[in-house]
C-alpha cells in the first residue's frame, strides 16, 4: 500500500514536470527566433496593430499590460516577462502555428499584419529597441505604388448604378499640412448589412491619383425595395484609424422578392391567420357540444312546461 | 315479488327518505367542520391579497421556472374532476347497476375539482385583471384558448349532468322538507325542481336528456384532459415532448379521481350512516377499479420513462437523471412506489378492497398523484432550454414559498367547501334512482 502510494506520487510528479516542460516549448528553431521585425516601427504600422490585435487576440489575452488576461491560461502580451523572453521571430512563430488553446493565424490575417501587431506589442514596451533597418522586409500587398504617409481627411464615394462600377477618392493631409490625394490607401467597399457589413474586394489600394474603382456584383440582393447601402471604408487594421465615406443608398443589385411569414396562415401566425382547418376543426367540435348542451337546456325548460299547475 | 315490493313500496320510500334527507336537517358537527374549512379560506384570502400587492415575486417562481406549484396543482384538478365522466358516464351507458348510488359523489368532485382548476388558473397570474384579455387578444392556434374552451364546457355539462339526476328528488323534497328546513332553502329546492310532477312525460324527457349529457361527456372530458397535456406536450421541452402525454394524463387523472371516489364514499359512508347504501360491495367493486385504472396507468408510466431511459437524448438525459437519480429521484420513487405500485399491490388482495384499508390506500394515491403532477411541471423547468450566461442562482431552482403553499392549500379547501355545501344542501345519494333499484315503481309511488 505504502510502495504503491509512492509509486504514483512519482509518476505524478513526473506527469507534472512533462506537462510544464511542454509548456513552454512550442518548437521554434533559433533560426525563427533571430528573425527581427518586419515592418517599420512608427505609428501607422502600430495603429494597424493595434486595430488588428482588438479583433483577434484582447478577446482572449486582454488589454495590453492590464495583467488580467481574460482566459485563465492566456498570457498578458504586455507584460514585461513576456516581452523579455520572447523576440519578434518567437512571437511571430507562435502566432503562425499556434499550440493548443492558441490558435494558429496563418490563413487568418496575413504576414504583415502579423508583424503589424507585433509592433503594436511592443509599442507597449519601453526597453524594446526597434531594428536599425528592415532586413527582409514583407511584400505589401497588391496595389500601386508606395503607401500614402499622412493624415486622411476624406473619402469620396461615388456610385454609378447604370454601369454598377464603384468609385471612391481618398484625399489625405501631407506632413506640410497640404490637402493631397492618398495614394496607395488600403480601401474596401461595403455593403450595409443587418450583422456587421460585407466587404466587395479584397486587397484594393488607391492608384497614384488617389482613386479606386470597383464593379459592383449584380448578383447581390438587394432589399425588398431594390435599395442597397454601400459606403467605402479603409480598413482600421491600415493604420490611419476609422475613416469611411457617406452611405449611398443606390437602386442596384437584385431586389430581394421577400414574402413575411406572418402574412400566410400558420400556427405562429397571429388570429386572423389561423388554418383554416384548424378555425374548422374548433368550431365544428365546441360548435356541435355547444348544440348538445342547448339542447339538454331546451329540454330543461319542456319539463318545466309539464309543471303541475 | 312485484306484489311485495307494491306493498312495501311507501315503506321503502319512507327509509330512504329518512336515511338521505336527514342529513340536511341535521346538523351536528358540520358548524366545526365548515369553521375549519372557513378558516382555512380565510388563510387564503389573507395570502392572495399580499400575493396582489407584491406580484408573484412572493412565489418561489422565476424566470426558468414560471410554472410552478400553482400549475401542477391546477392538472391535479383537472385530473381529479374527469372521474364524473369515468363513473357517471362510461359506467353509467354500459348499465353498471352497483355504480349508481356513487354517480352523484362522482358529479360533485367532478364539479367542485373542475370549478376550482378554473380558479387556480386566475390564482396564477400576476396581473388577474388582465383575465379578459384572453378572449380579447387570445389566439385560436394556442392550445391555451383550447384549454379555457373545453374547461368551461366540461363546467356547463357537469352542472346539467348533476341537476338533471337531481330532478326528481327536488320534487321530493319540495314536497316533503317544506316544515324541516328555512324557508329560502325550500324557495331554492322549489325553483331548482323546475315543478317536477313525477309525470311519465318529464321522466321521458330526463332521460333522453342524461343520456344526451352522458355522450357529450365523454369526449369532453377526454378533451379537458389531452388538451391539459398538450399546454406541455405542444412544446419542444424534454419531459413535456412526447407523443403519449393525453393518454398519459387521461389514465392518470383515472386513477386520481377513482382513490378521491373512495375517500368520499368511505367519509359520507360514516358520517351521513349511508352503510345500508354504499355496501362493501361497492368498495369492493370500486377497488376493482382502482386496480384496473391504475394498472393501465402503470403500463403508460413505464412506456413514458423507460423509452426515453433507455436512449438518453443528450437534452432528455438531463432531465431523466434528475427524475431517477437526482434532485428529484425522492420525491419521483416515492410518488411511483406508495402512489402508484404498491397500490396497485395491496388493493389486489381481497383484504385491500375492504373499506378501511382501501381508504387508507386511495389517500397514498391522492397524494402521489398530487406530487406526480409536480414532478411532471416543475424538473422540465429547471434546465432552461436555451442557455443563457449569468443568471441569478434562484432562477436554477424552485422552491415553492410558504405563502406559495397557503395558497394552494387554499384551493383544495375550496374544493372540500364546495362537496361539503353541495352535499349539505342535496341528497348524496340519487334517492328515486337507489328506490327504482330496490323495486320501487318511481313514476308511481315516488311522491305518493
Amino acid at each position: 500500500m505504502k510502495y504503491k502510494n509512492i509509486i504514483s506520487l512519482f509518476a505524478l510528479l513526473f506527469a507534472t514536470t512533462m506537462l510544464f516542460a511542454q509548456a513552454d516549448d512550442w518548437g521554434a528553431s533559433d533560426e525563427d527566433k533571430a528573425v527581427q521585425l518586419q515592418v517599420e516601427f512608427n505609428k501607422m504600422n502600430i495603429n494597424g496593430g493595434k486595430a488588428l490585435f482588438n479583433t483577434h487576440c484582447k478577446a482572449c489575452h486582454g488589454e495590453l499590460g492590464a495583467g488580467k488576461p481574460i482566459l485563465p491560461n492566456a498570457t498578458d502580451l504586455g507584460s514585461e516577462e513576456f516581452n523579455k523572453t520572447h523576440t519578434d521571430g518567437l512571437i511571430h512563430y507562435k502566432l503562425i502555428n499556434g499550440k493548443g488553446a492558441m490558435p494558429s493565424f496563418q490563413g487568418t490575417i496575413s504576414d504583415e499584419e502579423m508583424w503589424k501587431v507585433i509592433a503594436f506589442i511592443r509599442s507597449n514596451y519601453e526597453a524594446y529597441e526597434p531594428p536599425a533597418e528592415i532586413a527582409a522586409p514583407v511584400e505589401a500587398s497588391s496595389g500601386g505604388g508606395d503607401m500614402f504617409q499622412g493624415d486622411i481627411s476624406k473619402i469620396e464615394f461615388s456610385v454609378d448604378e447604370e454601369s454598377g462600377k464603384l468609385s471612391a477618392k481618398v484625399i489625405g493631409k501631407n506632413a506640410e499640412g497640404q490637402s493631397v490625394l492618398a495614394a496607395g490607401v488600403p480601401l474596401e467597399f461595403r455593403v450595409v448589412g443587418y450583422f456587421g457589413d460585407l466587404p466587395l474586394n479584397k486587397d484594393g489600394k488607391t492608384d497614384e491619383k488617389g482613386e479606386i474603382n470597383f464593379d459592383f456584383p449584380k448578383d447581390l440582393p438587394s432589399d425588398t425595395a431594390g435599395i442597397i447601402d454601400l459606403y467605402a471604408a479603409i480598413p482600421e487594421s491600415a493604420g490611419y484609424g476609422n475613416h469611411q465615406s457617406e452611405i449611398v443608398n443606390a437602386q442596384m443589385g437584385e431586389k430581394l422578392n421577400w414574402i413575411p411569414p406572418l402574412s400566410k396562415r400558420s400556427l405562429w401566425g397571429p388570429m386572423r391567420n389561423i388554418p383554416l382547418w384548424l378555425l374548422f376543426t374548433y368550431l365544428g367540435i365546441t360548435g356541435f357540444v355547444w348544440l348538445g348542451i342547448f339542447y339538454v337546456v331546451f329540454q330543461l325548460f319542456k319539463i318545466w312546461m309539464l309543471r303541475e299547475r | 315479488m312485484a306484489n311485495n315490493s307494491e306493498k312495501n313500496s311507501p315503506l321503502i320510500m319512507a327509509k330512504i327518505r329518512k336515511d338521505l334527507l336527514s342529513p340536511i336537517v341535521n346538523h351536528k358537527g358540520a358548524g366545526l367542520w365548515m369553521g375549519f374549512l372557513l378558516t382555512g379560506l380565510a388563510l387564503f384570502f389573507w395570502g392572495y391579497i399580499i400575493q396582489l400587492k407584491e406580484g408573484l415575486v412572493v412565489t418561489g417562481m422565476r424566470d426558468y421556472v414560471s410554472w410552478g406549484m400553482y400549475i401542477a396543482n391546477f392538472v391535479f384538478f383537472v385530473a381529479v374532476s374527469l372521474i364524473g365522466m369515468l363513473l357517471s358516464a362510461v359506467l353509467g351507458l354500459l348499465n353498471i347497476k352497483w355504480v349508481k348510488p356513487i354517480t352523484r359523489i362522482a358529479e360533485i368532485i367532478a364539479l367542485a375539482f373542475v370549478m376550482i382548476a378554473g380558479l387556480v388558473i386566475i390564482i396564477d397570474m400576476g396581473r388577474p385583471d388582465r383575465f379578459l384579455y384572453i378572449f380579447f387578444h387570445g389566439r385560436l392556434q394556442s392550445p391555451i384558448l383550447w384549454d379555457v374552451t373545453v374547461i368551461t364546457t366540461y363546467i356547463v355539462i357537469s352542472l346539467l349532468l348533476l341537476i338533471l339526476p337531481l330532478l326528481p328528488d327536488l320534487g321530493i323534497m319540495k314536497k316533503y322538507m317544506k316544515d324541516d328546513v328555512p324557508k329560502w332553502q325550500w324557495n331554492l329546492y322549489n325553483i331548482l325542481s323546475l315543478g317536477w310532477a313525477n309525470t311519465p312525460n318529464q321522466y321521458k324527457i330526463l332521460h333522453k336528456s342524461v343520456r344526451v349529457l352522458m355522450i357529450l361527456i365523454i369526449p369532453v372530458a377526454l378533451g379537458i384532459h389531452t388538451v391539459t397535456s398538450w399546454l406541455f406536450a405542444s412544446t419542444l421541452r424534454p419531459g413535456w415532448d412526447t407523443t403519449i402525454f393525453g393518454p398519459y394524463f387521461v389514465t392518470g387523472a383515472f386513477v386520481s379521481g377513482v382513490a378521491a371516489v373512495i375517500i368520499a364514499m368511505y367519509f359520507f359512508r360514516n358520517n351521513y350512516k349511508l352503510k345500508y347504501y354504499l355496501t362493501d360491495f361497492h368498495f369492493e367493486r370500486m377497488g376493482r377499479l382502482l386496480v384496473l385504472v391504475s394498472l393501465v396507468y402503470l403500463y403508460f408510466n413505464i412506456n413514458e420513462f423507460l423509452v426515453p431511459g433507455y436512449k438518453m437524448k443528450t437534452m432528455d438525459a438531463h432531465h431523466l437523471h434528475t427524475i431517477f437519480t437526482g434532485e428529484y429521484a425522492w420525491m419521483f420513487w416515492l410518488t411511483q412506489i406508495f402512489g402508484l405500485i404498491l397500490p396497485i399491490i395491496v388493493t389486489i388482495t381481497k383484504w385491500g378492497r375492504k373499506p378501511g384499508p382501501l381508504m387508507i390506500t386511495s389517500i397514498f394515491v391522492v397524494v402521489g398523484a398530487w406530487f406526480k403532477r409536480y414532478i411532471i411541471v416543475i424538473p422540465t423547468l429547471i434546465h432552461a432550454h436555451l442557455p443563457i450566461q449569468n443568471v441569478p442562482h434562484n432562477f436554477k431552482e424552485y422552491m415553492p414559498t410558504g405563502l406559495e403553499i397557503t395558497l394552494t392549500v387554499g384551493t383544495i379547501f375550496m374544493a372540500l367547501i364546495i362537496i361539503t355545501m353541495l352535499a349539505k344542501l342535496f341528497p348524496i345519494l340519487p334517492m328515486w334512482e337507489i328506490a327504482e333499484e330496490e323495486g320501487v315503481d318511481v313514476q308511481k309511488d315516488l311522491l305518493k
